[in-house]
């Protein structure tokens, strides 16, 4: 591993410690109020705000930093259910009979045909806009990562195909092994390290996907505090003309997006096939559902 | 003959399993989708029984979902509760400025990937291609919605009064570009490779001939194989970049319909979205089968 690897992953997680440790790390709680310095440029007086406050007054680095938790922990937990449940399913179709392979991979092929952000807001539209922020962060963590399970489905499902065949497998069954022991210690981990680097490729789509949905109103909303939600207030003219210190969030989105190996400085279209142990004709066929 | 069915049959599966899809997300909102009409002061008294008995929302599901599929092939996409209007012609009216958007985007995003991907062909590790890729990759970075805020804070700083168009279309172009540049860059070194191109370049034959008579033909499959995908893609970077620039297309209907709970314009938007894809990608299909004897031998 090359010292420029090594370093861009310490960077990532010094910047993901940052947001998990947003509490302890906030100058101001991100809620509070400061009217009598509403919409001010980063400065350093007392009380000091180092990239500035809202048209609350509310400090938009401490913003920021909870903003960071939120976003990412939805985005991870969104990928984690999509991997967990597209996973299960995928090895599922992988393993059964015929009948079953085919009506679950015809489901998630209408879901992967389906245009996604179309799809996620009309499903959005189905559930009640008006709930607590608790319950719109779970709900949308829950909505994205449903919705997203197409591309763990295929990958799963490829793997647990590709092990079927494979000739361990073979001599395991000639020995006599039961569907249930080749499933559990054949067929599952064979789709373990491909659905592992797809987890990966994920969370960059669902922290978009969050922050888009926030961004439009139909994700978490205030009180809480996500990228989205910050940066929602730029859709106000006044202050998009007026506030750029308002732009605070897209600087750390971007810095963790750009750290990470599937989406910023070492963007490889052939990561995940590598990743996944896949045979060379199957490499470029596994594309993420994200935004 | 059955490998062209193939692909057609395909997309009428896609098309009837969307038609399910959006009938479910009609039915699956608490009560029917009349519930909500009292808060619509567009819509008038009568308007709300007569709809009822249009739609039979007294009926069971199954008559419903009939109704549903019935209306959407005789045009009747349902009602605009907002707006107290047949949701087709608006939603009609929505997706030709989108497609126009689209489009036009799509084939700036194609001709600058191209352009620069020809440009730096002879120099793969040349100061261009280096300058080109971090950009490219700094763009996919940046979620689409600070794209739009950048362009339309960009455009109206240069003339306030400028029309949505102009932002909307620049923040699509420059969103859409490190996808296609990617893919051309691919291609083209795949493309490169292939024996006919190689000789054809050996040979000695003209740069311009080599580039547009070898090169991009050789290119095409793999070209038009992504833009299929990626029609779907834009249709959804198309859609955050409508809401931020009020771009009057598909997009700010379909948010604006989920904010007032106008659930026919929300399944027609997803409807006619899926539609708009899924010939798109139908239309690629049948491109490149035209073009790559390959793809009609080994599919």
């Amino acid at each position: 591993m090359s010292a420029a690897v090594t370093w861009r992953r310490v960077a990532l997680l010094v910047l993901v410690a940052t947001f998990v440790l947003a509490p302890a790390l906030s100058p101001h709680d991100p809620a509070e109020q400061f009217r009598d310095h509403a919409s001010r440029p980063p400065s350093c007086g007392s009380p000091c705000f180092p990239l500035g406050t809202d048209e609350l007054g509310r400090d938009v680095l401490s913003r920021t930093l909870h903003g960071g938790q939120l976003s990412l922990s939805a985005g991870v937990g969104a990928a984690s259910l999509a991997v967990l449940l597209g996973g299960l399913l995928g090895a599922l179709a992988g393993a059964a009979r015929r009948w079953l392979d085919l009506a679950l991979s015809r489901v998630v092929d209408l879901l992967l045909a389906l245009p996604w952000i179309y799809l996620l807001i009309g499903v959005r539209a189905a559930l009640p806009l008006s709930v607590p922020s608790d319950r719109a962060y779970l709900l949308t963590m829950a909505l994205l990562g449903v919705l997203g399970i197409g591309a763990p489905f295929r990958q799963a499902r490829q793997a647990v195909r590709a092990a079927r065949a494979s000739e361990p497998v073979h001599a395991a069954r000639g020995l006599g092994a039961s569907e249930r022991y080749l499933l559990t210690q054949h067929l599952l981990p064979a789709a373990v390290p491909g659905l592992a680097a797809l987890w990966l490729m994920l969370v960059p789509g669902f922290v978009l996907a969050e922050v888009a949905l926030s961004f439009l109103g139909l994700g978490i909303g205030e009180p809480a505090v996500s990228w989205g939600t910050v940066l929602a207030q730029l859709r106000d003219y006044p202050v998009l003309v007026s506030q750029w210190w308002m732009f605070a969030p897209v600087l750390a989105l971007v810095a963790f997006l750009a750290l990470l190996p599937v989406r910023g400085w070492s963007h490889d279209p052939g990561w995940l096939a590598r990743r996944a142990r896949l045979p060379a004709t199957d490499r470029g066929t596994h594309a993420a559902p994200a935004s | 003959m059955k490998a062209w069915l193939a692909p057609v049959g395909s997309v009428l599966t896609t098309w009837l399993g969307a038609v399910l899809v959006t009938f479910m997300l009609v039915e699956a909102a608490p009560g029917d989708f009349l519930s909500e009409a009292q808060w619509h002061a567009a819509l008038a008294p009568d308007t709300v029984s007569l709809l009822r008995e249009r739609y039979g929302l007294d009926q069971p599901w199954p008559e419903r979902a009939w109704r549903w599929m019935r209306g959407l092939v005789s045009g009747d996409w349902g009602h605009s509760l907002s707006r107290d209007l047949p949701v087709w012609p608006l939603l009609r009216e929505r997706a030709m400025q989108t497609l126009q958007l689209a489009l036009v985007a799509q084939l700036i995003a194609w001709s600058a990937a191209l352009a620069l991907g020809f440009v730096a062909l002879d120099r793969p590790r040349g100061a261009l291609a280096h300058a080109t890729r971090a950009v490219a990759v700094l763009l996919l970075c940046i979620p689409e919605v600070v794209l739009a805020l950048v362009a339309v804070l960009l455009l109206t700083s240069i003339d306030g009064g400028t029309a949505p168009f102009w932002p909307a279309l620049l923040a699509l172009s420059v969103a859409t570009f490190p996808g296609t540049w990617l893919q051309v860059t691919t291609a083209l070194a795949e493309a490169q490779r292939l024996p006919f191109v190689e000789a054809a370049a050996t040979q000695g034959v003209r740069r311009g001939t080599w580039l547009l008579g070898y090169l991009l033909p050789a290119m095409a499959p793999a070209l038009l194989g992504y833009a299929s995908v990626s029609f779907g893609n834009l249709l959804g970077v198309s859609l955050l970049v409508e809401c931020v620039t009020a771009y009057p297309g598909l997009g700010p209907l379909l948010v604006d319909a989920v904010l007032a709970r106008d659930l026919h314009v929300v399944a027609g938007a997803v409807l006619l979205s899926t539609l708009l894809w899924s010939s798109g990608t139908l239309l690629a299909d049948l491109v490149q089968r035209a073009v790559d004897p390959r793809q009609r031998l080994t599919r």
